[in-house]
């Protein structure tokens, strides 16, 4: 099972993905912000989705926490974001990739399976 | 006979010798007869018994002694023996003056006879010839004197003075004739007997017989060698011509001459002194008129005057009008003279070629005379007027100064036909240019007046803003002492700025706080000027200071509700950012719901359903189209529209965008790709535009239709054009279309509502790109909108 780290405050999305990806073979732990990782508390996933706007701290900033961490250090990261200007944000903050909402279903899972095949 | 003599005047012989030696020696004639007498009493002759020398002498009688008269002269006038007689008869003396014409040529005589003795006389006598032709001759002049002094027509004159002269001289005929122009001298002819005068020849005989002259004199009168007059006479019968007669004729045309020259000359006199006293009185008139105008009177007074006095200088018999142009006018009116009734008539009449009379005058600056209205083809239109007025003679002299235009015209009328003497002409010209000084003068006085009181105005208003003037004003001397302010110059009379502007030539304007007596601080705006006198120097500073205290607060509020206007626009966009932004997440969810539940019903084949589903995606999609919107035009007004560039493949994005617009329309879709060279620039950014320009093709086409895309390379880029076959777009609205919020407005088009920013976003992206954007159309045609891309964007927007 793969598992992916996905911090998102809005719950829908969370469940989006879920369903989304379900019976895919992926694991989604789901946090609302990026405090479990700040703290190294979550174990070292195989994929980080992050939204940007967040209620604690700003994704970019866990994306670059992640990527200075040695723990999550080689750990790809997609950004989430409605910015379109997410995508020159994300490469500079160390992301892999950013995905702009909305995004469609196919979109979604296009970007993710990229990252496990 | 000597002794017969003496015998004879006994007896004293003592005396008597005495006597004999002054008898023999005096120079009078003397002589002592006796006087016979006929039988009836009655003197008929005397005989001479003493004879002097100096009787002889004084009578031509030779041998008279022991003779009597009648033996001696027989022709002898019978009133010597009456006169004789009656002295012997009387016993008296007698003294008288006789001439005796046969008698030595005719010589009168004074005569003294002392009657003595027995019917005898002694008696004295002396030739006085002399003295009574002086006499005569000075009784003829008088005479003539007289005659001619009350004479003053030469002709008269020399008819008057001839007639005497030939009275005088007893002669047929005397004339006098004035010739001219001869400069040889004539000589004095006479002829006593033209019948045998061996000087005339055969034809002046023939000629002189036929006018019946048988003796003439002709006398040429010359002056300064110039003969210039003859004076002659004739008589019938031949005559012998005395000197004295010849003299006299001489003197009498000298006469005549000279009091035809007195005549002529008093006639000139006459004639100057008259000329004067009408130059006088014309000159009188002139300077009444010319008084009239100096003290202000109308013009009508003064030309009036005028007026009045040339028709004196014509007795009364023409009628005169002065007509005038008024400044800055083109037609002519009456100014003066005639009838009120004649100014209605020709006032307004234009000035020029075609006007007759005194429009004709000013226009061609001569005089226009009119003898005969009535004979004169050019009057016809006129005649009219002439005939009402009662005039037949017109004269219209043009009035003007020396070089000046012509001002008006100096009309004269006479109710009979007349053409001007040169008299006339004279008083036309002195009038006229009497009325040119009072009309130009008027005009001038008319003019300054109005200069002046154009001048009054300006400078009361000039005072009136100067005074009023919310600006303060000062004229500053060189010691910087205020020598001239306005009232509110007044408030800043220790003006730090005036001051500062003492002495420099020019100060800019300068905005300064002044602190006022009572310690009010005012915002004042200040500046300064030199002012230079005639030699440029410089005499004192104009300072001017304006009081911009509420200005500058006016000023500082527009500044802040222009920053909290900014700050709002700015809150505006962010709102629309976040706004937009926070729209997208739920939309994300909803699109991803649709989908998912759009994937279990084709797994369990529920097309139908699947199928709605499809449909509220694309309206999801097209919500999300118009948050997009939003979210660029507030990022584009907040200048936070970023590109990401890259080399990208245009005909790859192009086909991308053609692909996935397709699945979406039934529209048919005309593209032959064409090799395009990478341009660099923003992959998303051009797509949109891409995606734009052919959503808005499907949007304003009719279904089904074509779309045609074209793409090039052209000099320094590509070229991309997409055409549909749809509604158009009005040119009005060309221009506009890619303003923000601007829709196009058509009845097939209200199916699109929309937020009008697409075409917006799309021109800023293209700018951005350093590129353009432009649309050709035609309503009911369809539109192309074409935009151009530089190869790169290097040159920052």
């Amino acid at each position: 099972m793969k598992h992916i780290v996905l911090v998102e405050d809005d719950a829908a999305i969370k469940d989006i993905f879920q369903l989304a990806l379900q019976n895919k073979g992926y694991t989604i732990t789901s946090l609302d912000n990026g405090d479990r990782i700040t703290s190294g508390e979550i174990e070292s996933p195989d994929l980080f989705v992050l939204d940007r706007q967040l209620s604690g701290a700003n994704g970019l900033d866990i994306c670059r926490f992640i990527k200075t961490n040695e723990k999550y250090l080689n750990v790809p990261v997609i950004m989430l974001s409605a910015n379109p200007d997410i995508v020159t944000l994300a490469i500079e903050a160390g992301a892999e990739e950013a995905l702009t909402k909305p995004f469609s279903l196919k979109k979604l899972r296009e970007t993710i399976l990229k990252y496990f095949v | 006979m000597d002794n017969y003599a003496l015998h004879n005047i006994e007896p004293n012989v003592p005396i008597a010798d005495k006597y004999l030696t002054l008898f023999n020696n005096i120079a009078q004639g003397f002589c002592i007869v006796e006087l016979l007498f006929d039988t009836a009493g009655k003197p008929y002759d005397y005989r001479f018994l003493e004879v002097n020398p100096a009787f002889e002498k004084q009578t031509g009688i030779e041998n008279a002694l022991g003779k009597t008269m009648r033996q001696l002269q027989p022709d002898m006038e019978e009133y010597w023996y009456e006169l004789f007689g009656n002295a012997v008869k009387t016993g008296q003396p007698v003294h008288f003056e006789r001439q005796a014409e046969n008698l030595a040529g005719g010589v009168w005589y004074e005569v003294f006879a002392y009657p003595f003795g027995n019917q005898q006389l002694a008696i004295l006598f002396n030739d006085i010839t002399l003295r009574k032709r002086l006499q005569d001759r000075q009784a003829f002049l008088l005479k003539l004197n007289d005659a001619l002094r009350p004479l003053a027509d030469p002709l008269e004159i020399q008819a008057v003075a001839a007639k005497l002269l030939g009275q005088h001289l007893d002669v047929n005929q005397s004339h006098y004739g004035e010739v001219s122009g001869r400069h040889h001298h004539e000589e004095l002819r006479q002829s006593d007997d033209v019948t045998t005068d061996p000087a005339i020849s055969q034809t002046e005989r023939a000629a002189l017989a036929a006018a019946q002259i048988g003796a003439y004199i002709a006398v040429p009168l010359v002056k300064k060698e110039e003969w210039v007059a003859t004076l002659s006479i004739h008589s019938i019968a031949p005559r012998n011509w005395k000197q004295h007669e010849i003299e006299l004729v001489e003197e009498t045309a000298e006469r005549i001459w000279a009091a035809v020259e007195r005549a002529k000359a008093q006639d000139a006199l006459r004639k100057s002194e008259e000329a004067l006293r009408e130059s006088e009185s014309l000159l009188y008139g002139q300077k009444e008129a010319f008084q009239a105008a100096m003290s202000g009177q109308s013009l009508a007074v003064s030309l009036g005057v005028l007026f009045r006095t040339a028709i004196q200088q014509t007795a009364g018999e023409a009628r005169a009008a002065f007509f005038m142009i008024p400044p800055q006018g083109k037609d002519l009116y009456l100014v003066a003279g005639m009838s009120e009734e004649y100014a209605r008539d020709v006032n307004g009449f234009a000035v020029g070629p075609e006007s007759m009379a005194f429009g004709l005058a000013v226009h061609s600056g001569n005089a226009v005379i009119t003898p005969d209205v009535e004979k004169e083809p050019l009057w016809k239109p006129w005649l009219w007027l002439a005939r009402k007025h009662n005039y037949r003679a017109c004269w219209s002299f043009p009035v003007r100064t020396e070089g000046g235009p012509a001002l008006g015209t100096f009309a004269m009328y006479y109710q009979n036909p007349r053409q001007p003497n040169a008299r006339d002409l004279e008083l036309a010209a002195l009038v006229s240019h009497a009325a040119a000084i009072i009309m130009s003068r008027h005009t001038e006085l008319v003019e300054r007046t109005q200069a002046e009181e154009a001048l009054r105005k300006s400078e009361a208003l000039l005072t009136t803003v100067f005074k009023v003037s919310p600006i303060g004003i000062g004229f500053t001397d060189l010691n910087g002492k205020i020598l001239l302010s306005n009232d509110e110059m007044l408030r800043f009379q220790n003006h730090p700025g005036i001051r500062a502007a003492h002495g420099k030539p020019v100060t800019p304007l300068m905005e300064m706080i002044f602190t006022d007596d009572d310690n009010n601080k005012i915002w004042t705006r200040v500046a300064s000027i030199a002012v230079r006198n005639d030699r440029d120097e410089v005499i004192g500073n104009v300072s001017v200071v304006t009081d911009i205290d509420e200005l500058k607060r006016i000023a500082e509020a527009l500044q802040e509700s222009e920053r909290q206007l900014k700050q709002l626009i700015k809150l505006k966009d962010e709102f629309i950012g976040i706004a937009s932004h926070e729209l997208k997440t739920p939309v994300t969810s909803m699109k991803a719901y649709a989908e998912i539940v759009h994937e279990r019903l084709e797994e369990t084949g529920d097309h139908e359903n699947s199928d709605l589903l499809m449909r509220l995606t694309a309206q999801i999609d097209r919500l999300t189209t118009l948050i997009n919107h939003l979210l660029d035009t507030a990022r584009i007004a907040e200048g936070q529209l970023q590109l990401i560039v890259e080399s990208i493949d245009v005909n790859e994005l192009l086909l991308e965008r053609i692909e996935e617009i397709k699945r979406t329309t039934n529209h048919r879709f005309v593209w032959q790709p064409q090799e395009l060279p990478p341009v660099v620039a923003d992959r998303e950014r051009i797509g949109q535009v891409i995606t734009n320009l052919l959503s808005n093709a499907i949007k304003y086409s009719p279904k089904g239709s074509d779309i045609t895309i074209n793409s090039q390379a052209v000099q320094n880029g590509i070229e991309i054009s997409v055409q549909d076959r749809g509604y158009g777009i009005p040119v009005s609205d060309q221009q506009k279309i890619f303003d923000r919020f601007f829709r196009v407005t058509a009845n097939k088009m209200d199916t699109y509502p929309g937020m009008g920013l697409g075409l917006y976003i799309t021109s800023q992206i293209i700018q951005k790109h350093n590129g353009a954007i432009s649309v050709k159309s035609e309503p009911g045609k369809g539109s192309v909108f074409t935009f151009f891309l530089p190869y790169t964007n290097n040159q920052p927007k």
